[in-house]
């Protein structure tokens, strides 16, 4: 349930109700809720291991052969997703929602030519001549000049190359913008280019997008609202300022805490102990247990619910005695 | 040695049975002396192109004999080469049977053998036509075969690491020259190259001179297009971050060489080591096919096959003369399967 | 304030050729520096600036086309490797990703072993005890790097960088390639390191975050050349070149 749906259904473009992933042996993912609404970004925040970028890839369905959804759905625009055919989610995936990733280089093909991979990408029956006409004014609009239409991916710079990932992600008109990490490779200042290229296509476009990061500071900087995940689960969600500025669940807190900004020459940053677990080894209660500092036994025996609190849904036995069910 | 062996049972059964094979094969080899029961030049006049002879345990009157035993053959028809089997004469096989006095791997002398008859011949491959043991010859031409494909192998290999290694690490001029040179042995065809340098010398050379002979021959076509693979591999891993360590750590030269980049090179190298021994064995077959390899009477399974030429009634009337081919098959397709198996045991990500 | 290093009109080129020309990539340019004992000399700059270059260059890794480099007034420019080897235990470095500066096949232990002098007992005395001072404990003196995480590996070439008692190391981005709670992890042990040991540090990084922590200097490049040097407080309170403006304000 999220707390959105008091406001109204139509605000939703995207709902993910109590997702789980994983085979017979493992889960990967746990009790994944969350809504997007319309014209929002919200980030999924957390470090290497955590199930973010897997979160979205259950979204798109593109889960590795061995994984499957086991619970839950997936509600886009109305539709469920979960149950799908492959041909269904294929109309889906590039045209009403788009993904992004972090090495651009990796996934333009090396072969063709810019112009040539975005038509490629474009929906529907439309004539060849029309096709580049929408290429070119995609290509304005991502601040590419027209040349990058006959030019190969190696002779773009790397934010280059990203702005061309992200003219293929929109140039269907998708009202939902999937991006795994898309700033992570990129040097500072073109980093701040594009995610202020992603700002203003929100505004200018009707979309909203899900942006996957591992720096709760650039979460704050871009999103409405951010999403706190660590070992396959939500731990967090809130808006961003306000998780921010007053953290609530010990990870988000200590998250915040490792930033080296926050801290003057001389001082320790204060750190979280030990690091993130493989999945196999992740104890039995609340996944963050053995690194938190106010761990209670309860912690270690049973996994907590959703609690809300303060505008914010929190899952940590410090704020209230509620067992995952 | 042992963990490379279990884990290639539990990964890839079919290397861990080829690595047997081939073990079981260089062992016939070795034990030649002792396993073969008559010598590979012995000519059994009486037994021209004879037909394996079968090993029975039951009669012809469908009584069980516990000792194993063959039939005595005899020759009715010497032109046509055929042969009538005397199912009354039952000449049973003994084992460690004494028989002619010869030396063992040239150490001692011996006059047991490990299975034989003492009446009756047993030819479990049968007889070429001189009426020498076809099977006596195959565990004989083993030692040349296997033999000669293992040492082809490392000296090609050992010249390849070598000039590779040090075209590769030291760069520049050296690196120029010395590929330019490669690339020049790389453009010969080596099958004509393997003719050509067999030619350039005399026909008639001793047994071991040829054997040596055939042995540069080979690892002389073959250690080029090693370097330059070496070289190549040599070139990347030397930028590698954990090379730039060491050279920051102070290591020599030598030690960052052989400790850090060549035993990076293995997973690639000892593959190719396994798969390439195949080459070399059918180079030596090929050589010995066309009568300028191993010659008469020393058998090796390549001079075996080549009486076969330019005489198919052969194949109709005495296919037992083939069977040095099938194990040329056997030996080359268990290298290339260990070949493969290996490849996944010696990366250490697998450790 | 005793003076470390220093490096006289730096210059590095490559060559690359493509199919049809050649081009000529300058990677590092009137470089011109001081680096005083006991200080973070901070080098920020984005890709292709030379940042990385210079922090190889500087203790010979990769060698200079021009210039003069100096290590405590010996210039070490032009010494013939074999005698360079003698001083290479003074200055070493660490690098950016945790999975590829580690031998695959050499145990930990041996490889910080590696750089002791001594018998094998001394040796492995020794690095037993510098593996502890990272957080690797004796248990694990036998796994290869693959079974460690980013963040101990990261420790392990740290390990392996103090095995030769130096003085100064360089850290190409150490920090990069590791999470957001290992970085803090790895960043204390810089400093606890430094104070323990003395340490002088080359630190390289393109997050200006990062060295406003730690660096008390800091060079900024561009395209292969310093377009500002200074105290940290002084350039990030006043920058004079136009790219450490733009640096500062693209930091989020």
């Amino acid at each position: 349930m999220c707390l959105t749906q008091k406001i109204g259904k139509m605000e939703e473009i995207l709902i993910v109700e109590n997702i789980s992933v994983g085979n017979e042996e493992l889960e990967i993912l746990r009790d994944i809720s969350f809504d997007v609404k319309k014209n929002e970004i919200i980030s999924i925040v957390g470090e290497s291991g955590c199930g973010k970028s897997m979160t979205l890839r259950t979204i798109i369905r593109l889960l590795p052969k061995n994984l499957k959804i086991l619970n839950g759905d997936i509600i886009f625009e109305g539709m469920k997703l979960k149950d799908l055919k492959e041909k269904e989610m294929n109309r889906i995936r590039g045209k009403k929602i788009g993904m992004i990733f972090q090495e651009p280089s990796s996934y333009l093909n090396p072969l063709f030519t810019i112009g040539n991979q975005i038509e490629e990408a474009i929906e529907g029956n439309i004539k060849k001549r029309e096709k580049k006409e929408m290429v070119i004014k995609i290509l304005k609009e991502m601040g590419l000049p027209i040349t990058t239409y006959y030019q190969y991916p190696h002779q773009l710079s790397g934010g280059m190359q990203q702005r061309a990932m992200i003219a293929i992600a929109l140039i269907n008109g998708p009202s939902l913008l999937l991006a795994d990490e898309p700033t992570t490779a990129l040097d500072v200042t073109t980093a701040f280019s594009i995610i202020n290229l992603l700002k203003n296509l929100v505004t200018n476009h009707n979309l909203s997008i899900l942006f996957v990061t591992h720096d709760i500071s650039l979460a704050n900087h871009i999103s409405d609202r951010i999403i706190v995940m660590y070992g396959g689960t939500i731990v967090e969600i809130g808006k961003s300022k306000e998780i921010y500025e007053n953290p609530l669940h010990p990870y988000t807190k200590k998250l915040i805490e490792c930033l080296p900004q926050r801290y003057k020459k001389g001082e320790r940053i204060k750190t979280i102990e030990g690091e993130v677990p493989f999945f196999k080894n992740l104890p039995a209660g609340c996944p963050f247990s053995q690194r938190c500092d106010y761990k209670m036994k309860i912690c270690e025996e049973q996994k907590p619910g959703k609690i809300f609190f303060e505008n914010r849904i929190v899952k940590c036995f410090k704020y209230g005695n509620i067992v995952e069910s | 040695m042992k963990g490379i062996l279990n884990k290639l049972r539990k990964k890839n059964l079919i290397a861990f049975i080829s690595f047997w094979i081939i073990l079981f094969l260089y062992f016939l080899a070795i034990t030649a002396d002792f396993i073969a029961p008559y010598p590979f030049n012995k000519q059994f006049r009486n037994y021209p192109l004879c037909p394996p002879t079968k090993v029975h345990f039951f009669d012809k009157n469908k009584k069980f004999h516990l000792r194993p035993f063959v039939y005595e053959y005899k020759l009715i028809n010497p032109a046509l080469n055929q042969y009538e089997i005397l199912t009354e004469k039952i000449c049973p096989i003994y084992f460690f049977v004494k028989g002619e006095r010869r030396k063992i791997l040239g150490l001692f002398y011996s006059d047991r053998y490990l299975f034989g008859t003492k009446e009756g011949k047993i030819f479990l491959f049968g007889t070429d036509m001189h009426g020498r043991d076809i099977f006596s010859r195959i565990v004989y031409g083993a030692r040349i075969s296997l033999s000669i494909g293992i040492l082809g192998v490392l000296t090609s290999f050992f010249l390849g690491f070598l000039i590779g290694g040090i075209s590769g690490y030291f760069g520049g001029k050296i690196d120029n020259i010395i590929m330019r040179i490669v690339e020049i042995f790389m453009v010969f065809p080596s099958f004509y190259l393997m003719l050509s340098l067999r030619a350039a010398f005399p026909i008639n050379l001793s047994s071991f001179q040829v054997y040596l002979l055939i042995v540069v021959i080979l690892s002389f076509i073959g250690w080029a297009g090693l370097a330059r693979i070496i070289r190549g591999m040599v070139l990347s891993i030397k930028e590698e971050e954990y090379v730039l360590a060491a050279k920051a750590l102070g290591l020599s030269t030598f030690k960052i060489i052989f400790k850090h980049i060549i035993p990076n090179t293995f997973s690639y190298s000892i593959t190719a080591i396994t798969l390439s021994i195949p080459g070399y064995i059918l180079g030596e077959s090929t050589l010995s096919l066309l009568g300028l390899g191993i010659q008469e009477p020393y058998p090796s399974w390549g001079n075996m096959l080549s009486v076969c030429i330019g005489n198919l009634r052969i194949l109709s009337t005495a296919p037992w003369m083939l069977i040095s081919g099938f194990f040329i098959f056997l030996t080359i397709i268990s290298f290339n399967f260990l070949g493969d198996g290996l490849r996944d045991v010696l990366d250490p990500k697998n450790w | 304030m005793e003076i470390l290093w220093k490096v006289e009109e730096l210059k590095k080129e490559y060559e690359i050729r493509t199919e049809f020309k050649k081009e000529k990539i300058i990677a590092l340019k009137n470089i011109n520096i001081e680096i005083f004992k006991g200080e973070v000399f901070g080098v920020v700059g984005e890709s292709g600036s030379g940042k990385t270059t210079l922090g190889k260059v500087l203790i010979r890794l990769i060698e200079p086309d021009e210039g003069k480099i100096f290590y405590k007034n010996i210039e070490i420019t032009k010494i013939p490797e074999r005698f360079l080897r003698r001083y290479r235990k003074n200055f070493q470095i660490i690098f950016q990703d945790p999975y590829k500066s580690l031998n695959p096949r050499i145990r930990c232990g041996y490889a910080v072993m590696e750089g002791i002098d001594g018998n094998k007992k001394e040796k492995t005395e020794k690095a037993i005890e510098i593996l502890n001072l990272v957080g690797i404990k004796k248990e694990r003196f036998y796994d290869y790097p693959h079974q460690f995480s980013g963040g101990e590996r990261q420790r392990i070439a740290i390990a392996r960088a103090l095995s030769t008692n130096p003085e100064f190391i360089v850290c190409d981005e150490p920090t990069s390639n590791l999470d957001v709670s290992v970085q803090g992890q790895i960043l204390n042990l810089f400093i606890d390191l430094k104070e323990k040991f003395n340490l002088t540090y080359l630190f390289i990084t393109h997050n200006l975050k990062i060295l406003r922590f730690i660096a008390d200097r800091i060079a900024v490049m561009f395209k292969g050349e310093i377009v500002e040097l200074g105290r940290t407080e002084e350039i990030l309170k006043n920058p004079s070149h136009p790219y450490t403006e733009k640096l500062l304000k693209s930091e989020i």
